[in-house]
Parts: structure tokens; sequence; C-alpha cells
């Protein structure tokens, strides 16, 4: 099936209790909003990690919020590593998943032709990002980067383009300590969501 | 082939590394973060017309016919809005010109009324054939690893955003921030 530029609105939330807008594009419906969850599907919590140097060497799932401040999680959502969103517990909501590299090419060509909705589509959350390296905060306002199941899409203020250069785990393992931010989309099998309202 | 328009010369001179900041009569600079303007907004420019009243913002038209063969008429190469020193206010770095004068200033926001810019003496530009017209531009260089042959051997791993400089399409600097200075990557 092809990408259409319908375009509508509904909410879908998290094992927490945030809840989140959502957009469909083309058949898929995608979050609006960056994922802010703290716990993985199955209530095991999401540990935070603030401390670069144990952000930079963590094996395990963690999340974090932009330069370890609270007050911008609503704006930015949370950034969470590769091991989180490889996590077989899950950190998608109920009837969601990580982009796959499908659905991510899906979404460019819809993008391509649809400058206008681009920029609602990154808009509030161009959450920076948190380097592999040092695990320092860049970007935030400017950039957003989002995992997909196996590497990261980008887009920035100054353009209606997404990209995808970033992240690569499966080129680049050390890339997995990336702190990127989270778009799920819907499961295709799960159509019980009815969507109402059109926004464009 | 010769070229019949004036060409831009670059010398190996470090860019400038100091810092000038100048109160102005310019308001708060608030955040411009979403979306991206079009235009470049008031308080800088009122900024740039107390700072350096002689000179004007490029325009589009004050480029050669050579450089619009390599790029969309819609590409603005006269400025680029970013934030690269990661405090989440706009950095703009853009190209200014006085006669057959041009430069290049970096300035970065502030949440107070007042800019901080860096004149990028780096570039030299020779007028070549009395057209005085640019054929170098300015752009935003994201977040990416950066590896180059020339000058030498040599990678930058760009944390944050930064401005690239184009010659025609070739990009030949990357003016980024790291360690509370604006730095120079050389890519010619």
């Amino acid at each position: 099936m092809g990408c259409d530029n319908s375009v509508s609105r509904d909410y879908v939330t998290d094992i927490d209790g945030n809840s989140y807008t959502t957009v469909t594009i083309g058949n898929k419906v995608w979050m609006a909003q960056n994922l802010q969850v703290t716990h993985y599907r199955n209530g095991d919590p999401i540990p935070p990690l603030t401390d670069n140097t144990t952000w930079s060497a963590s094996t395990q799932g963690a999340y974090c919020n932009y330069n370890n401040d609270t007050s911008l999680v609503h704006a930015y959502g949370r950034l969470y590593n590769w091991h989180a969103i490889n996590d077989q517990r899950n950190i998608a909501p109920e009837g969601w998943h990580i982009p796959s590299d499908e659905e991510l090419n899906c979404l460019i060509s819809w993008l391509e032709k649809d400058t206008a909705s681009a920029n609602k589509f990154k808009q509030p959350a161009l959450g920076g990002y948190r380097f592999y390296g040092d695990g320092s905060y860049h970007t935030a306002g400017f950039n957003g980067y989002w995992w997909s199941t196996n590497r990261s899409f980008e887009m920035y203020n100054w353009s209606p383009r997404l990209f995808s250069a970033l992240a690569d785990v499966q080129r680049n393992k050390y890339e997995e300590y990336y702190g990127l931010s989270v778009r799920c989309v819907k499961d295709q099998h799960k159509s019980s969501i009815t969507y109402k309202q059109s926004i464009y | 082939m010769v070229r019949f328009f004036w060409i831009i010369l670059i010398s190996l001179i470090p860019a400038c590394k100091q810092p000038i900041t100048q109160n102005s009569l310019a308001a708060t600079i608030p955040n411009y973060t979403t979306p991206a303007p079009a235009h470049l907004p008031q308080p800088l420019t009122d900024y740039f017309k107390s700072t350096f009243p002689q000179w004007r913002v490029v325009e589009k038209s004050d480029f050669s016919t050579t450089w619009w063969s390599f790029y969309d008429s819609s590409y603005n190469p006269c400025w680029a809005r970013t934030d690269i020193n990661d405090d989440q206010l706009a950095d703009y770095a853009v190209w200014l010109k006085n006669n057959a004068q041009y430069k290049l200033v970096i300035c970065m926001g502030a949440t107070t009324n007042s800019f901080t810019h860096y004149i990028i003496d780096d570039i030299h530009t020779t007028n070549n054939n009395g057209e005085h017209q640019l054929e170098t531009g300015v752009a935003v260089a994201p977040p990416a690893q950066i590896d180059v042959v020339l000058p030498h051997i040599q990678s930058l791993v760009l944390q944050s955003n930064g401005f690239v400089l184009m010659e025609l399409e070739i990009r030949t600097r990357i003016y980024y921030w790291q360690n509370d200075s604006l730095q120079t990557f050389y890519m010619k």
C-alpha cells in the first residue's frame, strides 16, 4: 500500500498515563509527540541515567531528560538509548511499536510531498540528542532525532526534509549509546481506534 | 575556462577568535526556535545597523550566475541560522556587503540586550572581473562525523550544529563551537 496525504488526529496513552496526539500518514498512525514513558509495557522501570560516564557505558536500557532538566520533558519528551528500544519488555504502548525501515521510508516519501505537514509533524518536538561518547546534550529546539528499529531519523529546524544519517547501530555498535527521542507507530492489525478529527 | 566573475581567494590565516560584544539598542533576543524564519529577525538587523552602519546584508542578487548554476533559486546562501553552542538560542552566520567588500559575521544569540559577533577574517574576497559577485555561500552543518583528505587527512566529530562555508559546490570550512570559543575546521 502506498502513502497518501490524509492526516487525522487522535490520542494514545502509555503505561505511565501520558497521553500523546497522533497523526495518520497514509495507512500508518504515528505519535505526534515524543515518548516520555519511564516504564516498559510490563511495568518494569526504565532506569534514568544522569551521569555522563554511566550513560556512555550502559548496556541496559535507560532514559534521560535533555540536560537532565525535568522541566523540558513536557516540550521534548525523553531521550532513550538503543538498548531501551531493543528491550523485549517493549517501550512502546500496547498496540504500538518502534518504526521499521519500511515505515520510515513511507514517512520520508510523504514528507517530501507535503512540506507544510512536515513542519507540523516536527513541531514542537525537536528535542536534540545525547552524544554517545561523553553523554553531552546537543541541538534541542533546532534538531530532532528519533529511533527506528536499528537507526535514527532526523528533522532539522531549517529544513522540511527528513534525514537518516546520525545513528546506525548495525553499522556502528557504539551508536547504541546515543540518546534519541521516540515516536511510535500503531500496529497495523489494531483497527479499533477511529480517527474523527481531520486537521488538514 | 576563464571565469568572468570575481572569485573568492581563501588564505590560511586562522579565523578571528576574539569575540566582540556590544550592548546594542536591540531588544532582548527571543528564542527563535520554531519555525525557521524566512527573514532575519529585527533585533539582528538593528544590531547590524548600529554595529556595521556602512554595511548591508547581502541578497541573492549579490551571488554570481556561476553560483546559481549550481543551486536552485529557492536556496538562501546569504545567511544561515541555527544554534551552534547549545544554549537553545539562534545563532547566525551572515554575509555583509559594503560596496565591493564582503565579510562574514557570526552572531551568537544571547538572552540579554546584546549580541556577540565574530568577524571571520580567514576569508579574503578579490574582485576578479568587476562584477563584485559572491561565489561563496553559508549553510548549516548538522552533527556528523566529517572526514576529509584535504588539506590533510583529518576527522571532525561535530556534536552540535555548525556553519559551513561553500565555495560553489565545495564545502571548504566549518565554523563550530567548542571549549567556549569559535573553531574552524578546514576542508580545503
